[in-house]
């Protein structure tokens, strides 16, 4: 049995608690400030576009020079894909098709060259779910610096990334350029992909960039909210994720990977909060529109 | 903000706020509008009036510089319409808008300020002030920190107003700003347009009620792809020109009001 004090708070006194902490902490942060606005811009398939197109930029990384090599190449994929999902998004009728076209070709260009090394399986499950228990010091620096760079690009536009989102064509005439916003925005998604991608897995990157930014949109009534609520969610899941992983195989002997079991505690924390905010009946049924509810439309 | 580079000219009486010299106005190589020629002196209201797909929010881009002028002449303010932006305020249509943004009035009435306020940098005390008149010239004073979702269609409209008229514009654009309001809200919104022109602000807006045109705006503009009349508005809403701009639809002009076809959002 295992002390609840002990997986909360001691156990970061553990080197190997410790780092992770610190790297789900940064990208709790990040994601939070950053995910407010991927769900008020609803650029979540975006978001998942741009996961899978960060993969093959993993494992050609990783094929050709290892650990070190695996963030340089997502990097650069995340850059490419960014900028090309951005451009397509505004050329192409019906973005969504852009998009999946893209999510597969690149998702199956990573999975051709993963096949060709050795330990197939091991190494495929380590990119995709991550090895947040093996995250080590330059992991937490290389997360801090791409975390870093993500937030340069959107913090100085915040405000207009929010009029943006509110209102497209206001923004415009006001003189905004929406392709140079959409690049910053979408370049910093790819950004946080990227960092998490190596503590937390590539697929489950996702769920960190989105789920806070929905938490958020759920429980806060107004704007000054969104980001304070989003960031100490994705901080707090990631908290517990890591109590709870060190609980059951420290006192139970059950090895819980890691990274999915913040994003177990951060959806799970969602569906609580739909219940307790709109009712059973709300995970059941579409949402109705507040004017279409009183009958106005 | 924006520094004035060229000499301003002597004023007149009613200086011109959009000169119109047989321009067009295209989207790439596709052309959406044609031949249009006409002056809006400052201080008085343009009705752009015309079936949907006529080129009335084309016109409404164009003045914003969102639109390429293909041909003839264009003048904002006196200069380039990309130029002009910082003076104009704009006013899409609220049924655009999503109702769930979680946004308060008073923080959308401020993005109306956004451009002055300047890229990192948060809004000041002048801001805040200029929020609070501009949401009390709409009589919306008292609903500054309501959800702006939960306003009714007028209010929220009345909203957009207010963000559109905040930094103090030379020149306001609305797009159908009357569109499914209410009478009080109508006759709110004819009264702050009212007001708008008496500060010597232009204003152009587009719209499907001949009424609204008649009672708010000195000239009509009727498009359907290219000019088919600019002037006053008493002699342009004509029989005859309303026949050639709809064409061979069936228009009824009663005393006051016209049966447009073709009256939804687009």
């Amino acid at each position: 049995m295992v002390d609840l004090l002990d997986a909360l708070f001691t156990a970061y006194e553990l080197p190997f608690m410790r780092w992770p902490l610190f790297a789900l902490v940064i990208l709790g942060v990040t994601s939070g400030i950053i995910g407010v606005l991927v769900t008020l811009r609803s650029l979540e398939y975006l978001s998942d576009g741009l996961v899978h197109a960060v993969f093959p930029g993993i494992v050609i990384g990783f094929a050709v020079a290892s650990r070190p090599g695996l963030l340089v190449g997502a990097t650069i994929a995340a850059v490419v894909a960014a900028v090309a999902l951005t451009l397509a998004a505004r050329r192409v009728v019906g973005s969504d098709a852009a998009i999946a076209v893209v999510l597969v070709s690149m998702f199956s260009i990573g999975v051709i060259v993963v096949s060709r090394q050795s330990d197939y399986a091991g190494q495929l499950e380590e990119l995709l779910f991550g090895r947040l228990l093996t995250v080590q010091a330059a992991d937490v620096t290389a997360t801090a610096v791409l975390c870093g760079i993500a937030l340069l690009l959107v913090l100085p536009t915040y405000k207009e990334q929010l009029f943006r989102a509110f209102d497209a064509k206001a923004s415009e005439a006001s003189g905004y350029r929406g392709i140079a916003l959409d690049l910053a925005l979408n370049v910093a998604v790819a950004l946080v992909i990227v960092a998490a991608a190596n503590a937390i897995g590539n697929l489950l990157a996702l769920a960190l960039l989105i789920v806070p930014g929905a938490i958020a949109r759920l429980v806060s009534r107004g704007l000054g909210a969104l980001v304070p609520v989003a960031v100490v969610s994705a901080v707090v899941a990631g908290w517990l994720g890591l109590s709870a992983g060190y609980a059951a195989s420290v006192g139970y002997g059950v090895p819980l990977p890691g990274g999915a079991t913040v994003v177990a505690i951060l959806v799970l924390a969602y569906l609580v909060l739909v219940v307790a905010t709109r009712g059973i009946p709300a995970l059941l049924h579409r949402r109705r529109s507040p004017a279409l509810a009183r009958g106005e439309a | 903000m924006s520094t004035v580079t060229a000499p301003t000219p002597i004023e007149t009486a009613l200086p011109t706020a959009v000169r119109l010299g047989g321009a067009a106005f295209a989207y790439g190589s596709t052309v959406a509008l044609t031949g249009v020629t006409g002056d809006l002196p400052a201080g008085t209201a343009l009705a752009l009036i015309g079936p949907n797909g006529g080129g009335k929010s084309t016109l409404l881009r164009g003045l914003l510089g969102l639109v390429g002028v293909a041909a003839g002449e264009l003048d904002v303010l006196g200069t380039r319409p990309s130029a002009a932006r910082s003076r104009i305020g704009y006013m899409p249509q609220s049924d655009e808008i999503d109702p769930e943004f979680p946004i308060s009035l008073a923080q959308v009435v401020m993005m109306g300020r956004y451009r002055s306020i300047g890229w990192a940098r948060r809004p000041g005390r002048r801001d805040r002030d200029a929020v609070a008149s501009a949401l009390e010239r709409v009589g919306l004073a008292d609903r500054a920190h309501d959800r702006f979702g939960e306003l009714s269609g007028g209010q929220r409209q009345r909203g957009l107003l207010a963000r559109a008229i905040v930094s103090e514009p030379s020149l306001v654009l609305l797009d159908e700003p009357f569109n499914g309001l209410d009478q009080a809200n109508r006759d709110a919104l004819l009264a702050i347009v009212a007001e708008l022109k008496a500060s010597g602000t232009a204003l152009v807006l587009s719209t499907h009620d001949l009424d609204l045109a008649r009672a708010a705006c000195e000239q009509s503009l009727l498009l359907n792809g290219h000019q088919v009349a600019f002037g006053p508005t008493h002699r342009v809403l004509t029989l005859e020109n309303l026949e050639a701009l709809y064409g061979d639809v069936q228009v009824e002009l009663d005393e006051h009001t016209l049966v447009v076809p073709g009256h939804d959002h687009g």
